[in-house]
């Protein structure tokens, strides 16, 4: 009996798993997707049992997989109430950041922030003297930033953000017009028009600029040369989500999907007879031919019931073989497969935007607490000089107020006793003065923040779990420092803000508390996990090439964020994206 | 009978207000269903809603081709309910009541498919249909006689765009007698279907297949299945089932009448500042339908803000024991009048 | 006493508690659900003080006579004031947090079944989406109850500073 041979085995149901499924189905080429963890939102009635969760669990906002469910089989981190963690730890410092192993992968939970990466950001060693060039530009990349931009559905205006080199096409324009500005975006706009800050190499403009966001808005009829564009509504109800309509749960789950999630693109592979979609199914090793190095199969569990510990060992095969299951899950399963490591750089080079929040009440009221959780940013310290010495960082422009709040506020006043008509004015009066910046700062590459594996620490199917090393170098902390101690004061200062910003100690969940020349900071992660199989070129150095190939096996491919050198300050799914449709390129030149 | 374009335009402006006036019953359906409860009907009630808006627009921006200006404010734009339809036959009124089998009958009559030898005639039809098909012969023989210039004087600026409304459909800018003709059909069919079809014509979004006109959606809850492609007129709908489950809707009185509740208690003033609420509404989309179009963010915040008024009103006793309040539309009249609330 | 007046007193109470009207908590659709969560987790012996609390602020006709009253009968009270709240949490924040142990213990009552100091009640998916908190400050709780594409760009067109009277 021979098994059904597919032209590519993919592992891995989020967004870089669908976005190669996609361009290889575009050709005609057939697909298995593997996918560990459950269908789960990609059922309707599933999806409306999760938002019902949202609200019974009262809101875990902020807690990206707060209405997930536990899969002890294909086990997130940070589901709430789970009966233990998922990573475990080499350092005492945290990696604050989560994933979540479903259908559809994290961008069920993301923000929807789609920013390219800078061109310096492509070129940190040659301009700053710091971590790595790639062995790509951004102007190799950009043909496949417009590729991601249309799938994703992303809306901004060029006008915007064209900035420290990026550049697009002559008569390009984003799928979707940017999204409509909130009324604190507003407020610093007006506050810091024309204002710049004194950092290391010069003053450097204070810029709010709307964020390109995944998101629906209003569709521009000039996209794609004048043909227009149409905002793909809910998987399978065309009446919602064409607009974004302010639920700001983005994070954790958007209850109308106006936000784009994998499933939209999963929705549509679905229906292609050449396409494959096997849920439940955890790969658990790379089966090689130790003469070709050749990937000869993908030895995967298979399980009925996501708990219990019951499974069947099956094998897929294909011509080729794409992982797609995220930085940490890719690496751990090299790892587990002894693959693609003659560089010993699989899972080094972890990386995470160290992220941070300052806070404060503006002079006239902004209404916030409305629309999504951020529409613009001061966007303009995202490159510089100050790279030789420090971190550089975007900071976005909150609009849902402070953290933790109204019901810190509540409880302070009850604690004084205000009550009534008191209580419902103060309040009133206090959030809708309340603004937010959150810092997202980067962090370069460093070979001992890594994920490895033990054999002691495995999940309830016998597969390994990401043992994780992690820390923050001075570079991003001095520009955490610079953040918060010249960038905010010149911002409150400008817009007459009364700053408020206290970090408690011992730092509050979700937070980890770091020292730096003598100030304590809470950071937190940003949920971008990045470079834990980094392109480079050469493989004495990286686990692919520039093209996502495995430099070791000549059939295999690692895509995603997984293959960025360096950071930089942009949101990552965007970029992984994009890589995962140049790997797909490449793939089907090595199909023919 | 001979055309003018004084009487076109007031005919466009006719079937403002007749579009408009199926808006409420909709809407008051729609919210009166308990949240997570009868999805698909909750679905299909919202769809023919959004639908009856892209109308309402699609008629305003017929009106603003041919020179005319939208009204929604004026005095009766917000028929009092129970109401008659203009020119229904008189066969039926329309409530603002909850969901329920009398509710449901009632939109499948409004919806109603034209039969297939109803001649178009003015003043006198038995469908919305019929009316718009008058219409367009209206503007044929108007073109025929004026010129198509001379009939279509308005500015494309006050043409609604496309990318204003963002529900199923599509809001076509009238510019001339075509562009005019494509937005009659449009309503026409979203409503009752291409002839002789369940669906209306061919829009098929994102390969999800054809949506059912608004008559048929209707249909689908009353013989509790959808319909599917290869379903007809005469074969019924054979897809999967829908359940619906009239208990699960809030006990709301029909007709609510804010005036009922004495001046100054707290229901009353709940009941007439939904019936503002609604009036702003109205004054913003006139703006935005009459060169404003910045107005429209509002309107949109208004809308928002009137959904989260009704469920509360929707649950507020009536005082008897067995009722909720329900809606009064009606009261932003008072508003637009420039009367005390 | 009667359901019915159990359940009078303790709307217009909650309405001297949270700032909104009898009409705007009814409006919620939570009213039952909230006095229910209310006896649950305090015992007869407390309802009994909070029931005579709030008939004796009650039974004066103005608003300034009524705050003398719960400054005088309901602040200073161990048993009361905590109970007030915790209601008010519920209703502006759609879950009940734990009285504590030493509260029960001061009363004399039990602790409910599977109570913990830490615990936040969501009693129904309706107690969340109703939240008052946000009201008044033109806004609405995270994940229910939008305000519409393009809303945030502009003022506030519900809530409390709609007519200018607040800044």
């Amino acid at each position: 009996m021979s098994a059904p041979h597919y032209d590519a085995v993919i592992v891995g149901g989020g967004v870089a798993g669908a976005l190669v499924a996609r361009e290889l189905s575009k050709a005609g080429r057939s697909v298995l997707i593997l996918e560990a963890g459950i269908e789960g939102a990609m059922n309707p009635d599933t999806y409306r049992q999760y938002l019902q969760t949202l609200y019974t669990e009262g809101g875990v906002r902020g807690m990206p997989n707060g209405p997930y469910p536990w899969n002890a089989a294909a086990p997130s981190p940070g589901i709430p109430n789970a009966p233990h963690p998922y990573y475990t730890y080499d350092t005492t410092m945290q990696f604050m950041s989560d994933y979540l192993r479903m259908l559809g992968g994290t961008t069920l939970h993301w923000q929807g922030t789609s920013l390219r990466l800078v061109p310096n950001d492509f070129r940190m060693q040659s301009t700053y003297g710091q971590a790595l060039d790639w062995p790509i530009t951004y102007d190799d990349l950009e043909p496949a930033y417009r590729r991601a931009e249309a799938e994703l559905g992303v809306a901004a205006d060029v006008e915007d953000q064209r900035f420290f080199g990026v550049w697009f096409p002559e008569g390009y324009v984003y799928p979707m017009h940017r999204m409509p500005q909130s009324r604190v975006d507003q407020f610093f706009d007006a506050a810091l028009t024309g204002k710049s800050v004194k950092l290391f190499g010069g003053n450097y403009p204070l810029k709010v600029i709307s964020i390109p966001v995944a998101r629906n808005s209003t569709p521009n009829p000039k996209y794609a040369l004048g043909e227009g564009y149409e905002a793909v509504p809910a998987v399978g109800d065309r009446d919602q989500g064409q607009r974004c309509q302010g639920n700001s749960v983005c994070m954790p789950l958007c209850p109308v999907q106006a936000k784009y999630s994998a499933l939209k693109t999963i929705a549509v592979l679905a229906r292609k007879p050449t396409v494959e979609i096997r849920t439940q199914c955890v790969a658990s090793k790379l089966i090689i031919d130790s003469e070709s190095g050749r990937i000869t199969g993908v030895e995967y569990k298979h399980y009925e019931k996501p708990g219990g510990g019951k499974f069947r060992v099956e094998t897929a095969h294909g011509t080729l073989v794409v992982l797609a299951a995220n930085a940490i899950e890719n690496a751990t399963l090299l790892l587990a497969s002894n693959a693609a490591n003659s560089s010993g750089q699989v899972g080094r080079n972890l990386m995470d935007h160290p992220y941070l929040y300052v806070w404060g009440y503006s002079p006239t009221p902004v209404y916030p607490f409305r629309g999504p959780d951020t529409t613009s940013g001061v966007e303009s310290l995202r490159d510089g000089r100050f790279r030789q010495v420090h971190a550089s960082f975007r900071a976005s422009l909150a609009n849902w107020g402070w953290s933790s709040e109204p019901g810190n506020q509540i409880s302070l006043l009850l604690g004084q006793q205000t009550y009534g008509a008191a209580l419902r004015r103060e309040l009133a009066h206090r959030m809708s003065r309340m603004v937010k910046i959150g810092f997202m700062f980067e962090q370069l590459p460093s070979p001992t923040n890594r994920v490895t594996i033990d054999p002691r620490q495995r999940d309830e199917l016998g597969n390994y779990r990401p043992v994780l090393s992690y820390g923050y170098a001075d570079y991003s902390l001095k520009g955490v420092e610079t953040a918060v101690k010249t960038v905010w004061p010149t911002i409150t200062k400008f817009a007459n803000v009364q700053d408020e910003t206290v970090y408690v100690d011992p730092a509050p969940g979700g937070y980890q508390r770091v020292t730096y020349n003598g100030t304590g900071y809470n950071l937190m992660g940003s949920g971008h996990i990045v470079g834990t199989h980094r392109m480079g070129s050469s493989r004495k150095d990286s686990v692919t090439d520039r093209n996502m190939k495995a430099w070791d096996h000549p059939n295999l491919y690692v895509v995603g964020a997984g293959n960025q050198v360096t950071i930089g300050t942009a949101n990552p799914t965007l970029t992984a994206a994009a890589l995962s449709i140049r790997a797909a390129d490449a793939m089907l030149k090595d199909l023919r | 009978m001979s055309w003018t374009l004084e009487s076109l335009r007031e005919h466009l402006q006719a079937a403002l207000d007749v579009e408009h006036a199926t808006i409420p019953p909709y809407f008051t359906a729609w919210i009166s269903i308990k949240d997570t409860t009868n999805v698909e009907a909750a679905e299909i009630i919202r769809s023919v809603m959004l639908e009856e808006m892209l109308h309402l627009t699609l008629a305003a921006n017929l009106l603003n081709a041919v020179g005319g200006r939208p009204s929604l404010t004026h005095q009766g734009f917000v028929p009092r309910y129970p109401h008659r339809l203009p020119f229904s036959g008189d066969r039926f009124e329309i409530n603002i009541e909850r969901f329920s089998k009398r509710a449901l009958e009632t939109f499948v009559a409004i919806e109603r498919p034209e039969g297939p030898r109803a001649r178009p005639e003015a003043k006198k039809f038995h469908t919305i249909a019929q009316f718009y098909a008058a219409v367009r012969e209206g503007i044929d023989e108007l073109c025929e006689r004026l010129g198509e210039q001379a009939v279509f004087t308005g500015t494309v600026a006050r043409q609604v765009q496309p990318a204003a409304y963002y529900a199923a459909g599509e809001l076509i800018v009238v510019t001339g007698r075509d562009t005019a003709h494509r937005a009659i059909t449009e309503i026409a069919e979203q409503g009752e279907g291409a002839h002789d079809s369940v669906f209306d014509a061919d829009r098929s979004i994102c390969g999800e297949g054809r949506e059912p006109a608004h008559y048929y959606r209707f249909m689908q809850l009353v013989k509790g299945r959808r319909y599917r492609e290869g379903d007809t007129p005469k074969s019924g709908p054979s897809g999967a089932r829908i359940d619906v489950d009239f208990d699960a809707v809030y006990p709301i009185q029909p007709n609510a009448r804010a005036h009922g509740y004495p001046k100054g208690s707290q229901v009353r003033g709940a009941l007439d500042a939904f019936g503002h609420g609604y009036g702003q509404l109205l004054a913003a989309l006139e703006a935005a339908f009459t060169g404003a179009p910045d107005r429209m963010t509002e309107g949109i915040a208004r809308m928002f803000a009137l959904r989260d008024q009704a469920r509360a009103l929707m649950q507020i006793p009536s005082g008897d024991g067995k009722t909720t309040v329900g809606l009064d539309f009606s009261q932003g009249r008072a508003v637009l009048d420039g009367g005390p609330i | 006493m009667k359901a019915i007046a159990k359940r009078t007193l303790f709307l217009a109470f909650s309405a001297e508690l949270t700032g909104y009207t009898e009409t705007d908590l009814e409006g919620t659709g939570n009213v039952d659900s909230f006095l229910g969560v209310l006896e649950q987790q305090t015992g007869a012996k407390a309802m009994t003080l909070f029931y005579a609390a709030a008939a004796a602020v009650l039974q004066h006709g103005s608003a300034a006579a009524r705050a003398a009253a719960i400054r005088i009968d309901v602040l200073p009270s161990p048993t009361v004031w905590p109970m007030c709240a915790s209601l008010i949490m519920l209703w502006y924040q759609g879950f009940w947090p734990a009285l504590a142990a030493s509260w029960y213990s001061g009363v004399g009552s039990p602790k409910p079944k599977g109570w913990s100091a830490t615990q936040k009640i969501v009693p129904s998916a309706q107690a969340y989406t109703a939240q008052l908190a946000y009201r008044a400050a033109g806004a609405h709780p995270p994940g229910a109850n939008p305000t519409g594409h393009g809303s945030w760009s502009i003022d506030p067109v519900f809530g409390d500073y709609v007519d200018g009277s607040t800044s």
